[in-house]
């Protein structure tokens, strides 16, 4: 009997629901508004993106998603590099349905696998930020940090049996 | 003779001058080491006046640029000049093409270090009359070189270091004596200033920023150099289009030159995805 409660909570665990409806990204390399604009234009550009807000001074661009849509990160993290920039910061607004959190499990959440690195394990249940901490999402620093908090290979390639994993904290 | 110290002492002052502020980098002589964003074409239009003091007469060069994004590392310009310089009449002068690889970035917030390799080459129809060597419409040639830029939270500045080299057909010539310098080494020291606004609001805001750049050179076999001071002044409107003033004059020179002294104006407007 235990052993299928444990199984139902395992699945629950790896195949939680969840809704991504805004994210606030940081660009760095950058000071002018001329900058600004283009990291703007190039954001407002993503097809799953239905508005951006950029503070120019803070240079950070809140992003609201289209309801529905499947948002990739990788893409707004192109967008930003092509713009000539990089990336400094990605949080992301996320739903959670009584989701249970661990360390080093990958967790799908709106079918996207999720590493979670430097969490207290805990069940979250509304809205809440998680931050992205993949290479290129973070400072090289900050990369080689949470590089140090976890013992998984797929945190340096971002990939694990060639699907992409987004490794996040909170 | 050249007295390099005092002037570099003189930047380094209004260089620390600046520390409380915003800066820029997108500087009016020279190139940082920065990219546009890909995909992007940007239209420039520049105007250079001087007084020809070989032709006693006022003289002006105008010129038009063509500068692709072809990614986020790579970028591409073509020009075209016309002037009547080397000439009674105003007529078509030189075409050049100049690409720009950006091979290394750190980035934080507010503040990064690039650096880019550079190359050129130029087509011009002038007849060999100046000491100072430049790609810029006066001679043909060709020229490479590394630019590296530091954009610090309040601070700009950038470094340029090249090598040029005059192709005029004048210099396979062997039977003449060398008249004109035909290699060079051209370095620049450059800074930049937001002066407005002093808190960004939105895009529209109009922005005035101020450089100032050392521009120098000096030649191999006939041993002749220059250094110059371009201050210059941009403004910057809808964070789309900009118009630059500047004033380019001679520190220091064993050169016979068209001028020691000369004004810039240019017009640029960027189009953000053109080339998409």
């Amino acid at each position: 009997m235990k052993k299928i409660f444990f199984i139902i909570a395992a699945c629950m665990a790896l195949n939680s629901q969840a809704q991504i409806t805004k994210a606030t990204i940081q660009a760095s390399g950058l000071t002018c508004a001329m900058c600004s604009k283009a990291v703007y234009t190039a954001l407002s550009a993503v097809p799953f993106v239905e508005k951006v807000k950029a503070n120019i001074e803070e240079s950070t661009y809140d992003l609201t998603f289209k309801p529905g849509s499947n948002v990739d990160f990788d893409v707004l993290g192109k967008a930003v590099v092509n713009a000539g920039f990089s990336v400094s910061m990605l949080k992301v607004n996320t739903h959670f349905h009584a989701t249970k959190l661990q360390n080093d499990v990958h967790i799908t959440l709106d079918n996207q696998p999720f590493h979670f690195i430097n969490v207290t394990p805990q069940t979250v249940d509304g809205e809440r930020t998680v931050t992205l901490v993949d290479k290129n999402f973070v400072s090289v620093k900050d990369y080689k940090k949470y590089g140090k908090l976890t013992s998984m290979k797929c945190y340096e390639s971002g990939v694990m049996d060639g699907k992409r994993i987004y490794h996040v904290t909170m | 003779m050249c007295k390099p110290n005092s002037y570099a002492v003189l930047v380094c002052v209004m260089l620390f001058a600046f520390n409380h502020s915003f800066a820029q980098e997108l500087y009016v002589f020279t190139e940082p080491a920065s990219n546009m964003p890909a995909h992007s074409l940007s239209v420039k239009q520049t105007v250079k006046s001087l007084y020809n003091k070989t032709d006693a007469r006022n003289e002006n060069r105008y010129t038009t640029e063509l500068m692709f994004g072809l990614n986020k590392n790579t970028m591409v310009h073509t020009t075209v000049s016309l002037s009547d310089m080397y000439s009674s009449n105003l007529h078509f002068e030189s075409a050049k093409v100049y690409a720009k690889y950006r091979f290394l970035s750190n980035d934080a917030v507010h503040s990064h270090f690039r650096m880019s390799a550079f190359a050129e080459a130029s087509y011009s129809r002038n007849d060999p009359v100046f000491d100072e060597i430049s790609l810029d419409g006066d001679q043909p040639g060709i020229q490479a070189g590394i630019i590296a830029t530091q954009l610090l939270h309040k601070l700009a500045i950038s470094s340029t270091i090249s090598w040029t080299e005059n192709m005029q057909g004048i210099r396979w010539e062997k039977s003449f004596p060398q008249i004109v310098p035909y290699e060079a080494v051209n370095y620049s020291l450059s800074a930049g200033y937001l002066l407005f606004p002093k808190t960004y609001r939105d895009y529209n805001q109009p922005n005035l920023n101020v450089y100032v750049e050392l521009l120098g050179q000096r030649t191999t076999g006939l041993n002749k150099y220059f250094i110059d001071i371009a201050p210059a002044v941009q403004l910057i409107l809808n964070s789309t289009a900009k118009i630059n003033l500047g004033y380019r004059y001679q520190l220091s020179s064993n050169m016979n030159r068209m001028s020691d002294k000369s004004w810039l104006i240019s017009f640029e407007w960027l189009f953000l995805n053109a080339l998409k």
